[in-house]
């Protein structure tokens, strides 16, 4: 088991500017971590910008600030994206942050295949923990079904399935299902 | 399911996005911090005070400016930019040094960032110091390379024969995972080590298990 290879070591990180982010995922790579777990801001969660006056006083407070693509660039500067594995914990807009990262890599001029992302994509944490959704229940699912079938389909490497939280989920009181689902799916779900 | 924003599953937050003074579940530091910036602006009135008062007896008034023990904000513009643009804390040393959150603005954006009081690190409260993340990096890698546990089939001493039982068959069988919570049952209340405790929150600290249990889930 962990004779072949060893668990991933991942942390979750992420300040400030995308920048500063960037500096520390160096630091710590450069100390032997091989996966990054990326905090944004609760205004990129929420899909606003970060002179947004709603956003006052959260930009870059809980996880780096996203605006744009030149933003994602600099967080990922000098980081081979195709030796390290990244899990992008954003659900209300996991399907932009996705598509940005693999911009990135696509600059980076890294082969697809080899970008290994984990993208949170979990909507209905977001009603039932933490807040940060966008719109009501309907229209957040759909964006997220699109991308599991499109990533899922176009890109091999990308861990297209929803990183359901159950933690997350059973601090504000949820409980597990009396019964369990008769089987987990061993690929990615088709949705319709 | 939920046509209008708003509807149902969190009544509320939509009138706090739009910006209401965000003190409702509002932490009681953050309340206490929010309340000292009013008393603020209350100081700043005062100080314009003794212009417009009559100025015989104005030493009356001198009490009433050194009630505020807050530093008086000299660049108001400025430091309001820097809060904006979150330079405050990103760029300070607060941001390395695990201090508390500066802002006179609480969560508004959002409707909370939970805070799981079992978690080791709260990113709300405050964000890992480097050092902080080499220690838990270097443990990790301690217990990798150092502890011998890696060099076993079966490291964590039956995980690997659970994960496999439950991908040969997992679920189908409804009684034996009865069975299996029978024994025990994580009663919510947070994050996995809270869990890792079986049933109840054994082999935590006594503080641990206290906040696993103010934490457990309101029942409705």
């Amino acid at each position: 088991m962990y004779r072949d290879r060893l668990w991933t070591m991942r942390q979750y990180i992420g300040f400030g500017t995308p920048e500063e982010t960037n500096g520390r995922f160096k630091y710590l790579m450069a100390h032997g971590r091989d996966a990054l777990n990326v905090a944004f801001d609760l205004p990129t969660q929420l899909g606003l910008d970060s002179d947004d006056p709603r956003a006052e006083g959260e930009v870059g407070r809980v996880g780096m600030a996203i605006d744009t693509l030149a933003d994602m660039e600099a967080a990922f500067a000098g980081i081979p994206l195709d030796r390290v594995s990244v899990s992008l914990t954003i659900n209300g807009m996991a399907a932009p942050i996705t598509a940005m990262y693999y911009a990135v890599a696509e600059q980076q001029g890294r082969a697809a295949d080899r970008v290994v992302t984990t993208p949170q994509n979990d909507i209905l944490k977001e009603f039932v923990a933490r807040g940060t959704w966008i719109y009501p229940v309907e229209p957040s699912a759909a964006p997220g079904r699109r991308s599991h079938r499109v990533l899922g389909a176009s890109l091999p490497a990308l861990q297209s399935r929803v990183g359901v939280r159950l933690s997350a989920s059973a601090r504000p009181g949820a409980r597990p299902p009396r019964r369990w689902p008769t089987a987990w799916p061993s690929r990615p779900p088709t949705w319709r | 399911m939920h046509d209008r924003p708003g509807d149902g599953l969190r009544p509320g937050h939509r009138g706090r996005l739009r910006g209401d003074d965000g003190r409702a579940g509002m932490p009681v530091d953050e309340f206490a911090r929010a309340s000292r910036s009013t008393s603020r602006r209350g100081a700043r009135s005062s100080r314009k005070s003794p212009s417009s008062a009559p100025a015989a007896g104005s030493t009356r008034d001198a009490p009433r400016e050194v009630r505020s023990p807050e530093p008086q904000v000299l660049d108001v513009p400025l430091a309001h930019r820097r809060r904006r643009l979150g330079l405050h804390r990103a760029g300070s040393r607060r941001t390395t040094s695990c201090a508390a959150p500066t802002s006179r603005w609480p969560a508004r954006s959002a409707g909370r960032q939970t805070h799981g009081a079992c978690r080791p690190t709260t990113e709300a409260y405050t964000i890992p110091s480097p050092k902080a993340q080499l220690i838990a990096l270097r443990t990790m890698q301690i217990c990798a390379e150092e502890s011998g546990a890696t060099d076993t089939v079966d490291p964590l001493a039956g995980s690997y024969h659970v994960g496999d039982a439950h991908q040969r068959d997992g679920g189908k069988d409804p009684g034996k995972l009865a069975a299996v919570e029978a024994h025990g049952r994580h009663r919510g209340g947070g994050e996995d080590r809270c869990a890792a405790g079986g049933g109840g929150a054994a082999g935590l600290s006594a503080s641990s298990r206290r906040c696993c249990r103010a934490r457990s889930p309101r029942s409705r």
